[in-house]
């Protein structure tokens, strides 16, 4: 029983951890759709892109870690540009499925050149991403937080704080709040409303690329597939906390997170996506909004 | 903006197009099918993993049969009804993926008029593919595709079953961990705790845990004191490692691939988890194995079929030749399988007496499944003797290696014993 105890906190703090990831990912996603009402499915190629961003600067150049993820976060923005450039800004007149559905291509596109390309390069499945916290951890009785978990949430946290900072404290987030409620209405008010969305796809990119750093990181290698399993997850959170809610794709990451470890411990490792799938299901019938999210359309 | 930046935009534009379109075809590109064996070659496939998961084991693979095939042609070919014909080796990339992996089988067999089809690695993408096959050879009733087909891995118990068609030169996976089992707890023995881990979403690891370690278990009267699974993209093993420590297990069984093997061997060297042994498969046998692991993979075990220390001199010849050409210190088994794949089936169709006309091409490939159903005595470049047996799978001797000072280190030989 004294061991269930522990290893029950254990997985939980590893759970929430773990899951800020997950929370970094959904970020992105929901400040797309929270402005356009579009699922960007592209959004997984900024983490992809982001994470080997990373690996080149960590492992092959060897630099320092907030370098890196400056770096990964610069690259998954420039992916944010072309996703901008490509699927929404020339689709803009057309129904919301259709630069949904060009989103898709660019991810299946971009995706599949990379791994073509990859495969050239690397005479491998993955390769290994410097890990410098790898190791290190904290100590707390029997608990021990494992150092590059308490980074990622670090990181995390610092990011979220930095996004706060731009939504209500700047007039590029009065800009986007008011974007998020009409683009017309914000149009007709002045704001730049084409420049206001491009800064958005810029941001949520960069966080894509930054959780992609902190994925790689964690699990010390990149692959070329990493993006494809965060757009899963990152959807999955930003649906459990709240689809558009930025708190809601925190507490949905960190919630995936721990469901994910807690129903290994507790119930089968065979079952654990099966098992998140359903605590999904039974979140949205009692609350469709997510954990949340707000009942009337709160946009960001 | 103005008329002139738009035109240079668009010219932007357009030239990234071309260059990810040029990028995209280079990379893609595979050698041209359009030719039949009249123009004075045999037409082989080689379908296998060379992007994707399955990279680690399908490039060298691949690479083994391309230096096969280009040693067979320096020789001046096969030799067919008096006349020397050089191999042409088409190459295809199923990602281990079976959607991909059926239609590119189709491809070949149809569309290249391959007289043999190799590959692929991923048992459950051969399965898939020899579904397409005659299941029975002579069968009135069964339309399916009749082209010989060998894997030079597809570990996965049974699966040559799937047709008569289907050959498989990989090694006995029940037997090999039997053996591997039995070696262990004679030296390091007794053990009080046998867990197991497992890859859940790959087919040959769960096999294998099945069919082969389970059973060896069970013959034993052991039961696991811990199982537990995750799966190929996992990225995080805390809770497993955590269950087969408390478990106090001290043989462990590792039953999956480099990337969750790596995850979790990372995982373990966190939580301080250090059972006497790991007996892994196949799936270890990849340098991520000590790239990424690191002190992690050190003193795993695993079977295999070919080792780069083997004796022959002909051994050391195609680790040399692997190691110019991927600047790769060890050749994990797969080159060697690909390598004296290549050499069996060349073997085959000399022993077939095959016309390599469009008309005899169903004739040609009968003969040449025929042959392949009665290897008998075949001498490997490897040094060993392999038959192959009624259920048309290569019978080999095993080897074990272990990872020792980040080195993939030949252990334990059928002659010599432990040699550390």
């Amino acid at each position: 029983m004294y061991f269930f105890a522990i290893d029950l906190t254990q997985t939980t703090i590893d759970g929430l951890l773990f899951g800020s990831t997950y929370a970094l990912v959904a970020i992105g996603f929901t400040l797309i759709w929270g402005l356009l009402r579009i699922l960007n499915l592209a959004h997984g190629v900024t983490v992809m892109v982001g994470m080997f961003a990373g690996m080149l600067s960590a492992t092959i150049i060897g630099l320092p870690f907030y370098l890196g993820i400056l770096i990964s976060m610069c690259a998954g923005a420039l992916v944010g540009f072309l996703i901008d450039r490509i699927c929404y800004r020339p689709l803009r007149a057309a129904h919301e499925l259709v630069p949904m559905i060009a989103t898709l291509g660019f991810w299946i596109l971009i995706e599949e050149v990379f791994i073509k390309i990859y495969s050239k390069f690397w005479f491998r499945d993955y390769v290994p991403f410097a890990n410098p916290f790898d190791g290190a951890g904290l100590e707390i009785g029997q608990i021990r937080l494992r150092g590059d978990y308490l980074v990622t949430l670090a990181v995390a946290t610092l990011l979220v704080i930095i996004l706060y900072f731009l939504i209500y404290r700047t007039r590029l987030g009065l800009a986007m709040r008011m974007i998020a409620e009409d683009h017309d209405i914000g149009s007709l008010m002045g704001v730049p409303v084409g420049r206001v969305l491009t800064t958005a796809f810029l941001l949520s990119a960069a966080y894509g690329g930054a959780a992609g750093y902190l994925l790689g990181m964690t699990a010390n290698l990149a692959g070329p597939y990493a993006g494809s399993q965060a757009v899963v997850k990152g959807l999955f959170s930003m649906i459990l906390g709240g689809a558009g809610s930025i708190p809601g794709a925190i507490v949905g990451g960190l919630s995936l997170g721990v469901l994910e470890l807690q129903s290994s411990f507790l119930f089968s490792f065979a079952y654990r996506d099966a098992i998140a799938m359903l605590a999904l299901f039974l979140v949205l019938i009692v609350r469709p909004q997510g954990l949340v999210g707000k009942r009337t359309a709160d946009r960001i | 903006m103005s008329k002139r930046q738009k035109t240079e935009l668009q010219t932007i534009k357009l030239r990234g197009l071309a260059g990810a379109l040029a990028v995209s075809l280079i990379a893609g590109s595979t050698v041209s099918a359009q030719a039949f064996q009249d123009d004075g070659t045999i037409i082989l496939c080689s379908i296998e993993p060379l992007s994707g998961i399955g990279t680690s084991f399908g490039q060298p693979n691949y690479l083994g049969k391309v230096i096969a095939v280009e040693e067979i042609n320096a020789e001046g070919g096969i030799e067919i009804d008096g006349k020397k014909m050089k191999i042409k080796l088409i190459s295809e990339d199923d990602q281990a993926k079976p959607e991909q992996g059926v239609p590119l089988f189709r491809k070949c067999a149809e569309s290249d008029k391959a007289l043999v089809i190799t590959g692929t690695q991923y048992s459950r993408v051969t399965e898939s593919m020899w579904g397409l096959l005659q299941k029975k050879v002579d069968d009135p009733n069964d339309n399916g595709l009749q082209v010989p087909s060998m894997s030079f891995l597809s570990m996965k118990a049974g699966v040559t079953g799937v047709s008569e068609w289907g050959f498989r030169n990989a090694g006995d996976e029940p037997a090999q961990h039997e053996l591997a089992i039995k070696l262990m707890e004679e030296r390091y023995g007794p053990f009080k705790n046998y867990s197991g881990a497992v890859e859940a979403n790959e087919g040959h690891s769960v096999a294998a845990w099945k069919v082969a370690y389970l059973k060896s278990l069970e013959r034993r009267n052991i039961k696991p004191s811990e199982y537990v699974e995750w799966y190929e993209a996992d990225r995080d093993f805390s809770v497993q490692i955590r269950k087969l420590k408390r478990a106090n297990t001290d043989f462990f069984i590792l039953s999956s691939h480099v990337q969750a093997n790596v995850g979790a061997m990372l995982e373990a060297q966190r939580q301080g988890f250090k059972p006497k042994i790991i007996l892994s498969h196949i799936g270890s046998d990849a340098m991520e194995m000590v790239e990424l692991g690191k002190q992690s993979t050190e003193g795993i075990v695993f079977p295999t079929a070919i080792h780069m220390a083997f004796p022959p001199p002909k051994v050391k010849w195609l680790a040399d030749e692997y190691k110019k050409r991927t600047k790769e210190a060890y050749m994990p088994q797969f080159v060697g399988l690909g390598y004296e794949g290549i050499m069996i089936v060349k073997q085959a169709i000399e022993k077939a007496g095959i016309k390599n006309r469009p008309e005899t091409l169903a004739a040609d490939r009968r003969k040449v499944r025929d042959q392949l159903a009665a290897i008998r005595d075949y001498k490997s470049f490897a040094g060993m003797t392999l038959n192959m047996n009624a259920n048309r799978d290569i019978v080999r001797p095993t080897y074990l290696v272990k990872i020792t000072g980040g080195d993939f280190k030949l252990y334990w030989t059928p002659d010599k014993g432990f040699l550390f």
